[in-house]
């Protein structure tokens, strides 16, 4: 399923946290989708849509920590902490580790609305990147292996007789490869394409591995 | 007898009578009414070993003990000036030099006229009574000052229960005389909150014969009063009735007052300790408080989101009113929960189901327990019969040691932490209770219930010994032995029944 309305994961061994945050974030205009541990987040299949994760600190199962941690990895929505009893050092290792918000129960709607617009957004972008970011590596895959050899000596700035001695071949056979890297990668000028490689990891005037 | 009576040539009539004089198991003598002998049977002149004429007129008066002489001399003068018949008791010589009690009597024998023809007397050796007399008075007189000098108050008491001896010690010690005490009297001596069991008992052991085991205060001369344990016994006669009761007032009031001070210091300490646990746990018993609380204000900004929507979803609304009802009262039973488990009240004795009180610790220690990653198991029997106790201190001594088995496995990173909280029958009188956990082990099994002995760097050192005063205070026991493979069970009993009480 793929939409782009946002949705609101609530991870919350509480069931009395799990109702309340449901209906207050459904009331806020979001979709919600509840979840009793960390496990039972990880295991379950998930919309394609912008969204965040409002997530416990003290779980039964998964440390709320750990959870973040082991999302980090993937791609995950931005997290929002919630805890009963926030100490410090849990709400410094939860910000230095990406969190968007820590907050402490009961907490003020308004710090939780921002927090959940702050994280679409911020989900959203991410999301954006990473589509394009797909895109680009499709694209790039369209590439023969010779024109991806060819593809750092022109983000470089070699022109075309050095690339052509370098590798061995003619002037006139860099400049179509050139053309048709430009083609294939979408890219309407040299300073594009050395953007779009870039992203891509590609390091100028070396070799791709 | 036959061979006595051989000496004599028993023919005539003075002869039958002299042998008899000379015969009779006694001395026999006679004198003029002057007081002066004139006659001594052979039983005396041989006792004496004195001849007639030594002992005649007034030689007997030599063979008469220095002591006694001039007594017996003057009251044998007055016996024959009152012409009365008389009898005195003195020590008369044997002939082997050895005095000997006698009992000597005199009788007039009057003529026709009434005058004093002659005095007739007997002596009988009465050295053995007065022997066995003496030993009598002698014994009666230590076992007074037995009774008088040994350091209690004693006391006699007639079968149906009236006072008829106190020793001197009692009397000095009330101020007051036997009568005083007698007749019930004794109770105006007992302090006023300790009359009516004390008569209680005392009429009960009266009633039943069986031992009399009290203790009260008993007022001074000086109008203090002092705390004594008062045990009585009945003496039985053969058919197992009552013929007197002995008592024994003994003093303890300094062991009281001892007891007493003892007493307050434990309580004084496990009210620290109480306080000790309350600030360790702060952080679970907010997050206990703060979890509904956190549910009332989310559903509460829900409502209000729910009715500003245009139109108002009234039915979400009134979903998330009825919840905050729901959260709310629940907030209110946590914080009246852990109120209850630290209120300062006096001990209180009530039916108590353990298996519901292990929980509600459980429940308690839920945060305190994933926070320090342990998890917690409970084997509880079903259908447990309740017991007897006070649910504060219960419930303080399971947490106590859930505590102290949490701590124990502070430092364990090789192996799981877990506490297991079990509750069973032991057996037809008491129920069994079981804290184990997988944490370090004990050194010495015993010695950790003494009393500012701990491990810990920020303990006191009294937890445990608070949780063994606690289990005592209820006629259990606590006990705690090593695991098989790691950590420690600490185990404890509580009886269906409290003892019976002494009393009727």
């Amino acid at each position: 399923m793929k939409t782009d309305d946002p949705i609101v994961f609530v991870v919350d061994d509480d069931y009395r946290m799990q109702e309340a945050l449901s209906s207050l974030v459904e009331a806020m205009g979001f979709r919600v989708a509840t979840f009793g541990s960390a496990s039972k987040f990880l295991e379950a299949e998930k919309s394609d849509s912008p969204a965040c994760l409002i997530l416990d600190l003290e779980l039964p199962d998964i440390n709320g920590l750990e959870l973040q941690q082991q999302l980090a990895d993937r791609e995950a929505p931005p997290v929002i902490f919630v805890t009963g009893h926030g100490d410090i050092p849990s709400s410094v290792r939860a910000m230095k580790a990406g969190a968007i918000e820590f907050l402490t129960k009961p907490f003020d709607e308004q710090e939780l609305q921002n927090a959940i617009e702050k994280a679409i957004v911020t989900d959203r972008s991410a999301r954006k990147q990473r589509s394009e970011l797909t895109q680009l590596k499709n694209r790039y895959g369209l590439l023969t292996p010779r024109e991806q050899e060819i593809l750092p000596f022109v983000v470089a700035g070699f022109l075309n007789k050095q690339t052509a001695a370098d590798l061995g071949t003619s002037e006139i056979t860099i400049r179509v490869h050139r053309g048709q890297i430009m083609r294939k990668m979408g890219a309407r000028s040299l300073a594009e394409l050395v953007r779009m490689a870039d992203r891509l990891g590609v390091t100028p005037s070396g070799p791709i591995d | 007898m036959n061979r006595e009576a051989k000496d004599y040539e028993v023919n005539t009539p003075d002869e039958q009578l002299r042998a008899i004089i000379d015969t009779i198991p006694a001395l026999v003598w006679s004198a003029r009414p002057d007081g002066s002998a004139e006659f001594f049977n052979r039983r005396w002149l041989d006792y004496t070993g004195l001849s007639y004429d030594e002992a005649r007129d007034w030689g007997w008066e030599k063979i008469v003990h220095p002591a006694d002489r001039d007594r017996l001399v003057e009251y044998w003068r007055a016996t024959l000036v009152s012409g009365q018949p008389g009898e005195i008791e003195a020590r008369l010589r044997r002939l082997d030099g050895e005095y000997r009690w006698f009992l000597l009597r005199a009788s007039p024998l009057r003529n026709e006229s009434g005058a004093i023809v002659n005095w007739y007397g007997t002596n009988i050796d009465i050295e053995d009574r007065k022997r066995a007399e003496e030993s009598a008075k002698a014994g009666e007189l230590s076992f007074r000052r037995i009774v008088e000098t040994i350091p209690a108050l004693v006391w006699c008491a007639s079968p149906e229960g009236e006072l008829t001896y106190v020793n001197q010690r009692i009397l000095d010690y009330t101020g007051v005389m036997l009568e005083d005490l007698a007749q019930a009297g004794w109770v105006n001596f007992l302090h006023p909150d300790d009359v009516q069991q004390t008569v209680a008992m005392w009429s009960h052991a009266v009633r039943t014969g069986k031992p009399h085991d009290v203790q009260y205060r008993l007022r001074k001369g000086d109008g203090s009063y002092r705390w004594f344990h008062v045990l009585g016994q009945a003496m039985l006669d053969a058919d197992g009735r009552v013929t007197q009761w002995y008592g024994l007032l003994i003093d303890i009031d300094d062991r009281k007052n001892v007891e007493e001070t003892l007493r307050r210091t434990e309580t004084r300490l496990s009210r620290a300790t109480q306080i000790a646990t309350v600030g360790e746990l702060s952080a679970s018993i907010a997050h206990e408080i703060n979890q509904p609380l956190g549910a009332v204000v989310t559903n509460a900004y829900a409502c209000v989101r729910w009715l500003s929507t245009e139109p108002a979803n009234l039915a979400r609304a009134r979903e998330a009113a009825e919840r905050i009802v729901r959260d709310g009262k629940e907030t209110g039973e946590v914080v009246a929960r852990i109120r209850a488990l630290f209120k300062r009240t006096q001990a209180q004795h009530v039916m108590l189901d353990l298996n519901a009180l292990i929980t509600e610790v459980v429940r308690l220690l839920g945060a305190e327990l994933s926070r320090r990653c342990v998890a917690i198991e409970t084997e509880l029997q079903m259908d447990l019969q309740s017991v007897p106790g006070d649910r504060v201190q219960i419930q303080q001594l399971i947490l106590n040691l859930v505590m102290n088995g949490l701590d124990a496995m502070e430092s364990v990173t090789d192996r799981p932490k877990k506490i297991v909280l079990r509750s069973q029958k032991n057996n037809l009188t008491a129920v069994l209770v079981e804290v184990e956990d997988r944490g370090i082990g004990l050194v010495d099994g015993e010695r950790v219930f003494e009393p500012f002995f701990t491990t810990k760097e920020d303990g006191m050192g009294m937890g445990l010994a608070i949780c063994r005063s606690i289990v005592e205070g209820h006629n259990g026991k606590l006990w705690a032995s090593p695991n098989k493979t790691f950590g420690t069970k600490f185990s404890f009993t509580l009886p269906f029944h409290t003892r019976e009480p002494q009393q009727l």
